[in-house]
């Protein structure tokens, strides 16, 4: 049966198993994509993943939460997480072991791939020095390819605020690249 | 300028795309949090929930809306209830007299615009108009009311006059409003606090004096006792005079006189009809003129 958002929440609220299995199914593949995109660990994404759905879970028996925009409210809770994770300055680098054992499995041509992984993981190094409303705006913009109707729905902050957002992350970002002369 | 910044927007944007590839997500993992998630659930669900009570009370407004519609129709009828128990509340407290309970409502609520009226021209207006109020009630009936009723009232409209008496001072009062005002003290004089208390002071001091007369018992026998010794007066006098015409009669027992002077009581002794009242009329005052008799 298919639900619409609103009626999802409601149904959610009510702590209705099937709303919940359907929102779970709808929503966890995109929040892990989001934040393996800017951790770069796969164990992390399923963490945040977790994480999300038990807040989203605590938030509904508190009789808080959504009364719309489902996917933008767990948006916001993954992005604190993950900026909660940064603030701790714990290395949200894969281990070398790791990447080796990924770069094996796909079969790509070692060379190529350490490179490939190595400058992504130093963009993410770089994404980290971005304030996280400029990183949030980046991440759901260029990463998960949302308009900036969408963005301005999750971040809840008009379009022209998330305009500017995006231009002064980028030109920020513009300038670290330069500066650890990635390719 | 702009140009370069908008190429570079796009070289960094273009780097950005590494990102994008993600590697896929383990099914048996995704499969594990979904379960796991399911069961948190339902756990969660039995759990008590305690909600803050500012929650609690703004949550009607959370609620769906064919709920708020029963909760807005729940919450207008209480409100409505209140509303008219006030508002009967406040008529009966308007129409009460001094004597009843809805009285001390009356004063506060009176009190209670006075509060809350800051233009000192409405004040005055409002002063006169419960002062003659106060004095409608006591002109009314006064003598009906108990004495706390009449306290109360005669207090209030104490208050209104001084309160009144004070912005007089000041000039603040037009004048109309000195007219009525003039008015109210005229009347105020009879119901002014202070004579009230003289008035209760002098109406104390006479019950109190009327209470000593109040010997019904004691004035009984006073006045038996004086009658009782009017009588033996009046018989000793008849027994003087007879003894006195006896005298005229035995000029030899004249000597008689000088012993009576010595002792007067013993004039008494020959009056035996007198023996049983001879203590009470030695006692009687009234028998003190005898020895002048004697003297004559």
């Amino acid at each position: 049966m298919e639900y619409t958002e609103i009626e999802l929440i409601q149904k959610a609220k009510a702590f209705d198993q099937s709303a919940l299995a359907i929102i779970y199914d709808r929503y966890s593949t995109p929040l892990y994509q989001y934040a393996y995109r800017q951790l770069g660990n796969q164990q992390m994404a399923e963490d945040c993943v977790a994480e999300t759905f038990t807040r989203f879970l605590r938030i509904l028996k508190n009789k808080k939460g959504p009364k719309e925009h489902l996917r933008a409210y767990l948006y916001r809770i993954a992005h604190n997480w993950i900026t909660d994770q940064f603030r701790r300055k714990t290395s949200t680098l894969e281990t070398l072991d790791e990447q080796i054992e990924q770069i094996e499995s796909d079969q790509v041509g070692v060379e190529t791939a350490v490179l490939k992984k190595l400058s992504g993981q130093l963009l993410r190094g770089l994404l980290k020095e971005l304030t996280p409303e400029q990183r949030q705006v980046i991440a759901l913009k260029h990463l998960e390819d949302m308009s900036n109707n969408e963005v301005a729905e999750i971040m809840e902050r008009n379009v022209g605020s998330i305009k500017a957002l995006n231009s002064r992350g980028l030109a920020r970002l513009r300038k670290l690249i330069e500066e650890q002369g990635i390719e | 300028m702009a140009e370069k910044d908008k190429t570079q927007e796009q070289e960094t944007i273009q780097l950005l795309q590494k990102l994008k590839e993600t590697t896929p997500r383990d099914p048996e993992k995704a499969a594990q949090g979904r379960q796991a998630f399911l069961s948190q659930a339902q756990e969660i669900s039995k759990q008590p929930v305690s909600i803050p009570f500012f929650q609690r009370l703004t949550s009607v407004f959370n609620q769906p809306k064919s709920q708020l519609r029963f909760s807005t129709l729940t919450i207008g009828l209480i409100l409505g209830f209140l509303l008219l128990t006030f508002s009967s509340s406040a008529i009966a407290a308007r129409i009460s007299k001094p004597d009843q309970p809805f009285y001390t409502y009356k004063l506060w609520l009176e009190n209670s615009r006075l509060s809350l009226t800051t233009k000192s021209e409405k004040q005055i207006d409002l002063h006169l108009v419960f002062a003659e109020e106060r004095l409608k009630e006591l002109a009314e009936g006064s003598s009906d009311y108990s004495e706390l009723g009449l306290d109360r009232a005669v207090h209030n409209l104490s208050d209104h006059v001084k309160a009144l008496q004070s912005l007089l001072d000041e000039d603040q009062i037009s004048d109309d409003q000195r007219e009525r005002l003039d008015d109210i003290l005229d009347q105020y004089d009879q119901y002014d606090e202070d004579e009230l208390e003289d008035e209760r002071e002098t109406q104390t001091e006479d019950s109190s004096s009327g209470s000593e007369d109040d010997e019904p018992e004691k004035t009984e026998d006073v006045v038996e006792d004086e009658i009782d010794g009017d009588e033996e007066e009046n018989e000793s006098n008849k027994d003087k005079q007879s003894n006195d015409s006896e005298d005229s009669h035995h000029p030899e027992e004249t000597d008689e006189p000088d012993e009576d002077d010595r002792e007067p009581e013993s004039t008494d002794e020959p009056d035996d009809d007198s023996s049983d009242n001879s203590g009470s009329s030695n006692e009687d005052p009234t028998e003190t003129p005898e020895p002048d008799e004697g003297d004559d």
